[in-house]
């Protein structure tokens, strides 16, 4: 009973030295600020004569204090439409510049919208809104009707 | 015997969650750390077109052993394990310093709605076999034009 007395306390003390060793891990600061964005630069045009596509100009992303960008949400109307993640070993710190999309972003023509982009750095634990566009509107696009004629 | 059978499964059965409690057994893997030269990818998905998703890759550079004397021989991007770029440099003049692809003209293609990790499968002349140099964390193909 004795050994068995003395077995249990030294497995307490095991546990009591790797709960000590775990508290004194250094605690990350934490960002004071959120990242930050520039201006962010959008419109809408006619990339055909019934096809209408949204245009972000390029921006950037500023994390402070150390944070790393982890990923970047640009939503139209609330919608995203460029969903973007940084590498998971090395994320970028300090001033970031996203490079444009190929083809742009498709788009409803006719239709009114704001741009905004979301930002989620180390320092948060979400996406947060760092810029946004006043409202545009994109071209009222062509519809084409098809009619067949008929001849004799 | 059978007392401090007991006491001895008992006390390790302390030690073990405890340890599992503190992190000390089951601490999770912050990074997929690269096994080549960290070379990190930053890469989106947008929506170009109904039901036509791009995957964009942002320009990077794979940082090879170039103090090794090495040559950057092949590099290919995967998208959720397949690939989606594969890329092969010159057989009798491969770059020996840090290189820089160009970026594709089109991006790549995706299925909106999806969700994707790219990775970057790279060889130089000193590594083996090819080695993972860069990877994202998940993101995910808008599935509908705003």
């Amino acid at each position: 009973m004795d050994k068995g007395l003395r077995i249990l306390t030294v497995a307490l003390l095991v546990v009591a030295a790797a709960v000590w060793l775990r508290a004194s891990d250094p605690v990350p600061a934490v960002a004071a600020t959120d990242a930050t964005a520039g201006a962010l630069n959008a419109g809408c045009y006619l990339a055909t004569p019934t096809v209408c596509k949204l245009r972000v100009d390029p921006f950037a992303v500023q994390t402070f204090f150390g944070a790393r960008l982890e990923g970047l949400k640009l939503q139209a109307n609330g919608q995203t439409i460029y969903d973007f993640r940084t590498d998971v070993s090395n994320p970028p710190s300090g001033s970031y510049v996203p490079s444009r999309v190929k083809l742009d972003f498709a788009a409803t023509c006719g239709r009114a919208y704001v741009v905004s982009l979301q930002a989620d750095d180390s320092s948060q634990p979400s996406f947060t809104t760092i810029a946004q566009t006043t409202v545009f509107t994109c071209p009222q696009g062509r519809s084409e009707v098809y009619v067949p004629l008929v001849t004799r | 015997m059978k007392r401090r059978l007991v006491s001895l499964i008992v006390a390790l059965a302390i030690v073990l969650i405890a340890s599992a409690g503190s992190g000390l057994l089951y601490r999770k893997d912050a990074d997929a750390a690269p096994a080549g030269f960290a070379s990190p990818i930053n890469v989106g998905c947008y929506i170009a077109a109904p039901n036509q998703c791009r995957i964009h890759v942002d320009p990077f550079t794979i940082n090879i052993n170039d103090g090794a004397g090495a040559r950057l021989q092949q590099f290919t991007l995967y998208a959720n394990g397949s690939p989606i770029y594969d890329f092969r440099t010159d057989v009798s003049n491969p770059p020996g310093l840090d290189y820089s692809p160009s970026l594709v003209a089109q991006d790549f293609a995706a299925t909106c709605g999806t969700t994707y990790i790219v990775n970057m499968i790279a060889k130089d002349t000193t590594d083996a076999n090819p080695l993972n140099y860069g990877q994202t964390t998940a993101f995910t193909c808008p599935t509908t034009v705003p």
